[in-house]
């Protein structure tokens, strides 16, 4: 308990960027997901060889591959760039595990999307171009918000992963939580409670969205707000 | 510009076809773990006892909500505390086993549910026992059903089996980073991480039409 | 009012429409029946510009809806159809499924499309529903809000295509006065049905279609008593009137 306590300063650092990185990159990825799923939906066959080729290569290898791959290729690059002068922001292994994880679960976001797209029956979409709609509002009235609605539970466990995949960027040596907690037991060689505590904390994180998916579930176009 | 020189890989041969089975060993074995475990756990969370659903139920939920870094982390740091030591290897294999069996039977609840509850009770109606109905009446049906859905499961694992280079498993993706690291050769390495990857998760997903499509040559297809 | 010239219609190598000809009078109620996979729905799809013709013309109100440079979103606006499964938007309120388009697409103001759907609802009996889900619905009244989705962007021309193939014999009944509500208010129509007795009472012409063929068309009298083809008087008997 001791050691937790005395430790306290780093742990919270620790949980601090790995909810940034979580939340920043669960942000961009549902942007370039999306961005990615219509492409692939869409009938325009260059955009969506594009988006197929990257989300299929994605999906098939590891995201610690993923990782390092962008770090050792990326950090030259970002090294010269070095816009940002905040000790955390400004970090190489942050920005990197922010552009590995968001351009990794985008691929999944991406097919998420397509599906819910996917699902929503043509003879939906036809009545809404009988009734006149054109495709921006077949879209935004019709097939988005019916997707959005039964895409939600897979979207919510896609983020519960992204944060869950945040650990894996301490192998560039990022300071996240688990990181974090690791330098400690390393220090104090009380790994039992350091590893419990740590444990918690992602539990109670994940199964919070978890248990706060279910509830949405329970009502199924609850969360879509309609007003035009 | 860079210039590609794939000679490097041919020197490091050795290194990577040791790697690739390492990554082939911990994949299969916590595969067939992961599976039987998840049968267990299907069957155990349809008895009609409070609480076995309950600790079940827990195991899951545990199993799904933690990282699984920091299982491995656990079994490899905590359990020799407790007097259970096992080599990194099998750390890796235990704690991929018991990460993905909670998805796997996740998957497989799914598949039982979608199978109507008149299946069972008419099995029961017969006279059959609960481990009867089980193994010859609901889950034979449930199986079909999710074969897609387990194949993702199964392909999960395998690049999950990536993390036992965190606990100094010399696995695949240990030897394409550590190669691509220390040679300066990123782009060579990483490419033939990826076709081996992609080859791997390839093989799977056939294996899995495969499956499904014999499976629906015998029997009536269930439909979901 | 329609013109179809020479239609054909293929998917992927079957044909599916072979030279259909047809002309559509103002005012006039046109039942079009067959055996179910001739080409019916289809045909109606291809008339709303939902499916592309092979081959072939279609004219509305002489605007030619198969050329590129038409806008077929404004022709639909002239256009109503209506589906044997109602299709209504399942996140949507009555209300809101009836409004969404004449909002959106007509730049009606709110007011003004809110006062429409009352109206219409107040047709079709359905006021008391103006802010249920449609899975609230029964089969029968969702339908009867469908039609009411349809003639909000006041339509010229209504589309049917089985609207009670999914119904059961009252609610029949009921989505049947609709239409026969609306053909007496004058409303130009094609109504894809299997109810005989609907068509002899309240149609003008009576169209029927095999394998993708247009195979005779007559007024109901003719087209029931006095049949000229062969496929005509099978069809007849086997459904028995
Ligand atoms: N989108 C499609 N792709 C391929 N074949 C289709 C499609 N839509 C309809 N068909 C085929 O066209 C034929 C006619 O269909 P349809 O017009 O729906 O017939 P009906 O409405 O008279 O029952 C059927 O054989 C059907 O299988
Ligand atoms: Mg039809």
């Amino acid at each position: 308990m001791n050691d937790i306590i005395a430790n306290s300063d780093l742990l919270f650092k620790g949980l601090r960027i790995t909810l940034m990185l979580g939340i920043l990159s669960g942000v961009t990825s549902l942007v370039l997901g999306t961005l990615l799923g219509l492409a692939r939906y869409s009938n325009i066959t260059p955009l969506k060889i594009c988006a197929a080729t990257f989300i299929e290569i994605t999906r098939s290898i590891p995201l610690v591959l993923y990782i390092v791959f962008i770090y050792l290729t990326c950090s030259p690059i970002l090294g010269q760039i070095n816009i940002f002068h905040d000790e955390i922001f400004g970090s190489l292994e942050f920005q990197s595990a922010f552009i590995a994880l968001s351009l990794f679960t985008s691929a999944y976001i991406a097919e998420i999307v397509r599906s819910g797209l996917k699902s929503v029956e043509t003879t939906q979409i036809q009545a809404a171009k009988a009734l006149g709609l054109n495709i921006f509002q077949r879209l935004k009235y019709v097939i988005l918000p019916c997707a959005i609605s039964r895409m939600m539970p897979a979207l919510v466990s896609q983020f519960i992963s992204l944060i869950k995949d945040t650990s894996l960027a301490s192998i560039i040596g990022l300071i996240e939580f688990t990181r974090s907690g690791e330098i400690i037991y390393e220090r104090t060689y009380n790994e039992t409670q350091i590893l419990a505590l740590v444990a918690l904390v992602y539990f109670v994180i994940c199964y919070g969205m978890s248990q706060f998916s279910k509830k949405l579930e329970q009502r199924p176009f609850g969360i879509i707000k309609l007003g035009f | 510009m860079y210039a590609l020189d794939f000679s490097v890989l041919l020197d490091a041969k050795n290194l990577i076809w040791q790697g690739l089975l390492i990554t082939l060993q911990v994949s299969l074995l916590s595969s067939i773990f992961a599976f039987l475990l998840a049968v267990l756990i299907t069957y155990l969370r349809d008895l009609p006892n409070k609480w076995i659903v309950w600790i079940t139920n827990a195991y899951i939920e545990l199993a799904r909500n933690i990282p699984l870094l920091i299982q491995l982390y656990i079994i490899y740091k905590v359990y020799p505390h407790f007097g259970l030591s096992f080599s990194p290897i099998n750390c890796g294999i235990l704690a991929l086993s018991i990460y993905t069996a909670a998805y796997i039977s996740e998957v497989l609840r799914s598949g039982m549910n979608s199978i109507a509850s008149q299946q069972k009770q008419a099995a029961l109606a017969l006279g059959l026992n609960s481990l009867q109905t089980f193994w010859l009446i609901t889950f034979p049906q449930a199986i079909r059903i999710v074969i897609p859905t387990l194949g993702s499961q199964f392909i999960n694992l395998i690049k999950n089996s990536s993390l036992v280079s965190f606990i100094a498993v010399v696995d695949i993706f240990y030897v394409i980073y550590k190669g691509a690291a220390d040679d300066f050769r990123i782009y060579e390495y990483f490419l033939l991480g990826t076709l081996i990857y992609m080859g791997l998760t390839g093989v799977v997903a056939i294996i899995t039409n495969i499956i499904e499509k014999s499976l629906k040559v015998y029997g009536r297809e269930a439909k979901v | 009012m329609i013109k179809i010239i020479n239609l054909s219609k293929y998917f992927g190598k079957t044909r599916i429409l072979n030279n259909i000809n047809l002309e559509v009078e103002q005012g006039e109620i046109i039942t079009l029946i067959g055996t179910s996979g001739c080409g019916k729905s289809t045909l109606l799809k291809c008339i709303d510009g939902l499916e592309k013709p092979s081959s072939g013309k279609i004219y509305i109100d002489n605007i030619d809806i198969t050329s590129k440079n038409t806008n077929l979103n404004q022709i639909r606006t002239r256009l109503g159809i209506v589906f044997q499964q109602f299709n209504l938007f399942p996140h949507m309120t009555v209300k809101q499924n009836i409004t969404l388009a004449p909002i959106k697409v007509k730049e009606m103001s709110k007011n003004e499309a809110e006062f429409v759907a009352m109206e219409l609802l107040e047709k079709v009996g359905l006021l008391d529903k103006i802010n249920k889900y449609p899975d609230e619905l029964s089969g029968g009244q969702a339908q009867r809000v469908a039609i009411a989705r349809s003639l909000a962007m006041k339509p010229d021309i209504m589309l049917f295509d089985e609207p009670t193939s999914a119904l059961d014999p009252q609610m029949t009944m009921e989505v049947l006065d609709t239409l026969k509500n609306l053909a007496q208010d004058g409303m130009t129509m094609i109504v894809v049905t299997h109810e005989m007795k609907f068509a002899k009472e309240v149609a003008n012409r009576i169209i029927l279609m095999s394998h993708g063929e247009i195979i005779e068309q007559n007024n109901p009298t003719e087209f029931f008593d006095n049949p000229q083809k062969q496929i005509t008087k099978d069809f007849l008997e086997s459904v028995n009137l």
